[in-house]
């Protein structure tokens, strides 16, 4: 495993929502007994920010209209219901049957048994294509101010379809199309670089019509200002969001780690250890 | 400009009847016949280039905004190229999706194997949540796309290439199965035949009469789910079944109905295509080599009711 990184600390921007973020999805994937832990933990600032972000969000079960989240990295589904409890969009209670057999929160998001995560995915690549035609159906009805964010991994770029859907969007020019890419730079077998890199990713969706950004995947206060900006910028171009993160973020000896991905459990005093590193890092902060 | 084709002109019913219907596309266009559709409803059509696994996705978001997306390719490519992307992306969520699968079996346009469909329905009838319909004619098309976008929930339409005759057959008592001839109390078989080929068991159906062998013909335009009661009343009376499809063995309309009649213990026969990649030719000449023409289907359903029942 890699050893604890003293990028870390910088690394996570303090914040109380995704902090507490954080230690659910630590103590859910314990109780739970397994689960995708270090993808989840890799979106802990993504996720916080793009529900803050988000104007309409209560909506995502029932009607037609209002914002979307694709989490199309379904297997970070253990991150994603602990942001929807956060949020108040399931109880928390519901987080206890996570990983136990006829959970309604699978260990990929199943919408017909949880409406709420909007969209099922698990099989890789998928997402984005939803994406699109999420955006374009808010067009259609005039709902333009509506947004949908699709939050994909680096790994998942190996695929073809998000490439046919990078290829799409700016020919129908989805400007209420947000993409988040999770750049933690390791997929199941190891890091990209060994397995299959995806090289000059903004470079080629840039080049495809997309006005792409940059941004460090674990500060929430900046992820958060330049989701809400991007609201208001160009409404003829999709946007992507390359966020640098790390896989396992805020468990020392999960970063960066390609064992982060499946890993076994936090005992109670390892998740107490991370909880008063995380607040350290928050008064840090402050 | 050339006459709308019978596809053609009946997507653009659908679409007038329901402002729901959005007609999306895979950079097969010109030979799926949206033309029309496109031309009276621009704002509800998108061709999204040569990108199925995209196209079904793009379905699929679109659906969940309240539309009823058609998606339209060759079978083969909705079937095999975007199949998991139907499974998870409409399948599963149950979304109101039709996808609508050209060239089948016999009737594609002579361009061999990899747009062939020949498996095509194995691959859709063994999805959860999903309708399949095979039509024959425009009266049957009308019926089943009705239904199809109507349903709710996803569904496939197998459609030949090229020339879908306007009526085969009486216009009345239409639905998911049809009686088309009706052998009466002498009928000595009841033959099923599942969509396109409807054509070419008619002309069986009268030969036969001709030679004196009477049989019930009845045509399935719904392979799934499968309506099996009008079919197993006449077998039991005329004591066996023969079922005809333009698909492989497996997966298709003539192994469901084959399972549906299994419990009533009738000797059942069926002519498909072989379980074979075939080769590249015109419809004619394709159903000739696979035996389902109707100078050949005449001869192997004489021999098989000269073997009697066993």
């Amino acid at each position: 495993m890699t050893p604890y990184s003293h990028k870390r600390a910088t690394q996570i921007e303090g914040d109380l929502r995704a902090a507490r973020l954080r230690l659910l999805i630590l103590r859910t994937h314990a109780a739970a007994g397994a689960g995708h832990l270090g993808s989840s933990l890799s979106i802990v600032e993504i996720l916080s920010a793009l529900y803050s972000s988000n104007l309409h969000h209560a909506a995502q079960d029932s009607a037609q209209g209002g914002d979307r989240v694709v989490l199309s990295k379904g297997h970070a589904a253990l991150g994603l219901y602990c942001a929807l409890a956060e949020e108040g969009i399931i109880p928390h209670a519901a987080l206890r049957t996570f990983g136990q057999n006829g959970s309604e929160l699978e260990p990929h998001p199943n919408e017909t048994l949880l409406p709420q995560v909007a969209v099922s995915t698990g099989s890789l690549g998928q997402g984005l294509s939803i994406g699109l035609g999420l955006a374009h159906g808010s067009r259609l009805a005039g709902r333009d101010e509506e947004r949908t964010a699709v939050v994909l991994g680096d790994g998942e770029l190996n695929e073809g379809q998000p490439w046919e859907a990078a290829i799409a969007a700016p020919r129908l020019r989805l400007g209420n199309l947000l993409a988040v890419v999770d750049a933690n730079g390791l997929q199941q077998d190891g890091t990209m670089e060994d397995i299959m890199p995806v090289n000059g990713l903004a470079d080629a969706w840039a080049a495809l019509g997309w006005q792409v950004h940059s941004a460090n995947g674990h500060d929430y206060h900046e992820l958060l200002g330049l989701f809400t900006a991007l609201r208001k910028e160009d409404p003829a171009k999709p946007k992507l969001v390359i966020a640098r993160t790390i896989k396992g973020c805020g468990v020392p000896f999960l970063e960066n780690a390609v064992e982060s991905h499946y890993p076994p459990v936090l005992d109670a005093g390892e998740i107490d250890l991370v909880a008063r590193m995380i607040i350290s890092a928050g008064s840090d902060d402050a | 400009m050339p006459e709308a084709s019978v596809y053609a002109t009946t997507l653009a019913d659908v679409g007038s009847a329901d402002p729901s219907v959005f007609v999306v596309d895979a950079g097969l266009a010109s030979s799926m016949q949206t033309g029309l559709f496109h031309e009276r409803f621009p704002s509800r059509y998108i061709n999204l280039g040569i990108a199925e696994a995209n196209a079904v996705g793009f379905a699929s978001g679109l659906a969940r905004r309240g539309f009823k997306p058609i998606v339209h390719s060759f079978g083969n490519f909705l079937a095999r190229r975007a199949h998991d992307q139907v499974a998870i992306s409409v399948a599963l969520p149950c979304l109101a999706i039709t996808l609508v699968g050209g060239s089948c079996g016999v009737f594609d346009g002579r361009n061999g194997p990899s747009h062939l469909a020949g498996d095509d329905l194995a691959t859709f009838t063994a999805l959860p949540n999903f309708r399949v319909y095979e039509p024959a004619d425009a009266v049957d098309l009308a019926l089943a796309l009705t239904e199809a976008v109507g349903s709710g929930g996803p569904s496939y339409l197998r459609l030949r290439r090229h020339g879908m005759p306007t009526a085969i057959g009486k216009r009345d008592n239409r639905g998911p199965v049809r009686l088309v001839c009706d052998g009466g109390s002498a009928s000595r078989a009841t033959l099923v035949v599942i969509g396109n080929l409807l054509d070419e068991v008619m002309v069986t159906a009268r030969i036969l009469a001709d030679d004196g062998i009477g049989v019930d013909l009845y045509h399935v335009v719904r392979i799934k789910p499968l309506e099996i009661a009008p079919i197993l009343a006449s077998a039991r009376r005329s004591g066996r079944a023969i079922v005809i499809e333009n698909h492989v063995p497996s997966g298709g309309g003539a192994q469901a109905v084959v399972a549906a009649l299994a419990p009533a213990g009738l000797p059942i026969t069926t002519l498909t295509l072989p379980d074979a990649f075939l080769p590249a030719g015109d419809p004619r000449w394709l159903a000739a080599q696979a035996g389902l023409d109707a100078t050949t289907l005449t001869a192997r359903i004489s021999a098989e009711l000269a073997r009697g029942v066993s």
